[in-house]
């Protein structure tokens, strides 16, 4: 990305309009942006109470803070008139752009950063369309999402996250626990927690156990822990103990993201709302926890609907004590977990143990980054590499199951060309109703429109590991159209999306097989590259 | 003022089992009778709580009602608050007795009665002052007094005014009421 350059220092300003936990994992996408503009000056916009973040950051990067919570105490509370919240947000986007940016990453991406960056009026760089529109359409805050938050901007923004470098220094013998979050939900109860530390001391003597507590939870945690357990302090003085300790079991917390920052092996715990496909810690080897309830993740907002906490109870002490023990190297036999692999742009979940189901998951990313990376529209289609890549990253499996994945793609492929097919029947009676000599009646179109929604869910039940495919058919479907012009337009991206995904899934399974019956001597596959059929055709 | 209750025209005082000295009018109090002190200090923790921390330092702090003036001590002695503080007091009787028994810094504290009201308001309205009401002390005055705060904190909520007069605006203002706008969903 070039800057202009003048007389003075190129500066840039990045958007980190959410919360702490976000601005911690953003700070992944600043250092590629300083590594994309070694000789700009990068500065961070922020809310005001994440300010403690500036201290977080050993980067060489300029704080700007947009004071959130008094805008939003003018507002509500209307103890002024609310033309003093527009004079504080003017005066504060005055003394930025005064700095004179050259350019904005908008590293944020809610309609609240798109009208900042609007008023900045700094020339921002542009998303990338394929990955802009699987970050509106499939990673809000309610739909599922196949990526993490953070590779899905910087994929979009064309920026690049690796993994930390390790860190060489010797951890301490240091348990830290992080016990609490701000959403009662997500918390794993504090009895729960007890009963760990008191298996850590019977069974990890060695170790001193430091449950971090902020000033405000210290009441509560005295409740259930004794004093000299208690690590109260700064976020500053939090991050400090991560870099000395041996391992962190925290809840989804901005903790949990410091410690992956700095290298510390993780044991997250993720239930309620908290979803580590999205917002996992960026750090490779943590293990995930994951209460998967049928009802998780639920919605952030609202409190817990069921009669009884599901997902808290389907960790059980057992299962947090072993992957803690397995980040300690005490023990390999954890295989009820999840662990993060997180390579350059990529963060992956897997099962500690390669099944079919997560060999299911690693193909199916791989189609989705194929398609969201947009290469098959530029060049000669990467299915070489691609495919290797991921026998690479499965190298566990056997020759068996990767023959059965095979067998699994093929026919799932051919299953989804038969829904291609019936789409592409609708898209043709949408397109003849378009170019109708009489105007089709509305109740007609919407009734095509049911029609179609009705084979969505359906298929969305059939095949549940695949739903993602038809998220976005089923989004644009929902509501009424008035006309067959409207439903047509609606309907022809996330068609082609379909259509994209189904094409390449075929290309992709194509390539396995070729590549299974090309074993060589010793029986590994072999890669012989065939002829692809263009995409494009 | 029309249809207002006729007004007790003498203020009699009551003395407190503490030594608080507080007004009466024919057995009303502009305050807690019982712990005037305790009323007060309770009063600006829960308005404190809601004020923009940035106005504290730079806009002036406008009090609707004197009361017995012991909010307005808590309040000027509030490190917090950097701004010039205005008392409306519209019951004469009250402002006077407020004058004579009171004792504020004239630089940080200043009162104003029904007749200074008028081009006080007038000023004020481009100010955006922090605006607070000391509701025990209004007694006769309520009606009188939300029309005040209504014409000092704007007729409009947020939502209003993204919904009635965002097209008058300029560009610029329109994106900026926008941005509020989504600070609030």
């Amino acid at each position: 990305m070039a800057c202009a350059r003048g007389a003075d220092q190129v500066k840039i300003l990045c958007l980190s309009l959410l919360r702490l936990g976000d601005i911690i994992q953003h700070r992944q996408l600043v250092r590629s942006v300083m590594a994309q503009h070694p000789e700009a000056e990068i500065h961070l916009l922020c809310h005001e109470q994440f300010a403690q973040a500036r201290d977080l950051f050993s980067e060489s990067v300029k704080f700007h803070f947009i004071p959130y919570q008094d805008l939003q105490k003018i507002l509500v509370e209307r103890r002024q008139n609310p033309k003093a919240a527009l004079e504080l947000l003017s005066q504060c986007l005055k003394t930025i752009k005064a700095e004179k940016f050259s350019l904005l990453y908008d590293l944020t991406h809610t309609f609240f950063s798109d009208i900042v960056r609007r008023a900045l009026g700094i020339p921002s760089v542009k998303p990338q369309a394929l990955w802009k529109t699987y970050l509106e359409d499939h990673a809000t805050i309610t739909a599922g999402s196949r990526f993490h938050l953070i590779e899905t901007l910087a994929r979009s923004l064309g920026l690049e996250i690796a993994p930390v470098a390790p860190s060489l220094a010797a951890r301490e013998k240091i348990i830290v626990l992080q016990t609490l979050t701000s959403d009662q939900k997500k918390n794993w109860s504090l009895g729960s927690f007890q009963k760990l530390v008191t298996r850590i001391e019977q069974e990890l003597p060695g170790y001193q156990i430091q449950i971090l507590s902020s000033p405000v939870e210290q009441e509560q945690l005295l409740k259930v822990f004794s004093k000299d357990l208690l690590f109260v302090s700064t976020m500053k003085q939090a991050q400090d103990l991560l870099r000395r300790a041996s391992v962190l079991v925290s809840l989804d917390t901005s903790l949990l993201h410091l410690a992956a920052q700095e290298n510390c092996p993780t044991v997250g715990i993720f239930l309620g709302g908290a979803d580590p496909h999205k917002t996992g810690p960026l750090l490779s080897g943590a293990i995930v926890l994951h209460g998967k309830s049928s009802c998780a993740p639920c919605s952030h907002s609202s409190p817990c609907q069921q009669p009884r906490h599901f997902c808290q109870e389907l960790i059980s002490l057992d299962q947090v004590f072993l992957a803690l023990s397995h980040q300690l190297g005490k023990d390999n036999n954890m295989l009820a977990a999840e662990r993060v692999i997180f390579q350059k742009n990529a963060y992956s979940l897997r099962s500690m143990k390669t099944t079919a189901g997560s060999l299911d998951q690693s193909f199916e990313e791989i189609i989705w980054r194929y398609y969201l990376d947009g290469t098959w529209q530029e060049e000669l289609p990467r299915v070489n590499s691609q495919v290797r890549q991921f026998l690479t990253e499965n190298s566990q499996a056997s020759p068996e199951m990767k023959l059965q994945l095979i067998r699994r793609q093929k026919t799932l492929a051919g299953e989804f060309q038969l829904c291609l097919e019936t789409l592409e029947e609708a898209m043709k009676k949408i397109s003849f109703l378009c170019v109708s000599p009489t105007e089709p009646q509305t109740d007609r179109v919407n009734a095509i429109r049911k029609d179609i929604l009705g084979k969505l869910f359906h298929w969305t039940r059939q095949f549940s590991e695949q739903q993602d495919l038809f998220h976005r058919l089923q989004m644009t479907l929902e509501n009424e159209v008035a006309s067959a012009f409207e439903l047509y337009r609606r309907l022809k991206s996330p068609f082609e999306e379909f259509q994209c995904l189904t094409a390449i899934r075929n290309q992709f399974a194509d390539h396995l097989l070729n590549l299974h019956s090309e074993r060589d001597a010793k029986g590994e596959m072999k890669w012989t590259r065939p002829t692809p059929p263009s995409l494009k055709g | 003022m029309q249809g207002q209750e006729v007004r007790p025209r003498k203020v009699e005082e009551k003395i407190l089992a503490d030594g608080t000295k507080i007004p009466l009018f024919e057995e009303r109090a502009p305050c807690s009778q019982r712990s005037p002190l305790r009323e007060a200090q309770d009063w600006l923790v829960r308005e404190k709580s809601k004020w923009a921390i940035s106005s504290l330092k730079t806009k002036p702090v406008v009090v609707l009602g004197a009361g017995a003036g012991l909010h307005l001590t808590e309040l000027w002695r509030s490190e917090e608050i950097g701004g010039k503080i205005y008392v409306i007091e519209l019951e004469a009787a009250l402002f006077h007795w407020n004058q004579a028994n009171q004792s504020f810094p004239q630089d940080r504290v200043k009162f104003i009665n029904q007749a200074e009201l008028s081009p006080f308001l007038t000023e004020m309205e481009s100010a955006l002052p922090i605006v607070t009401e000391f509701r025990p002390g209004w007694l006769w005055n309520s009606e009188e007094y939300l029309q005040i705060s209504n014409r000092l904190l704007g007729e409009r909520n947020i939502k209003q005014i993204l919904n009635e007069t965002l097209p008058e605006m300029s560009e610029q203002d329109q994106i900026l009421w926008r941005a509020l706008g989504e600070l609030i969903k």
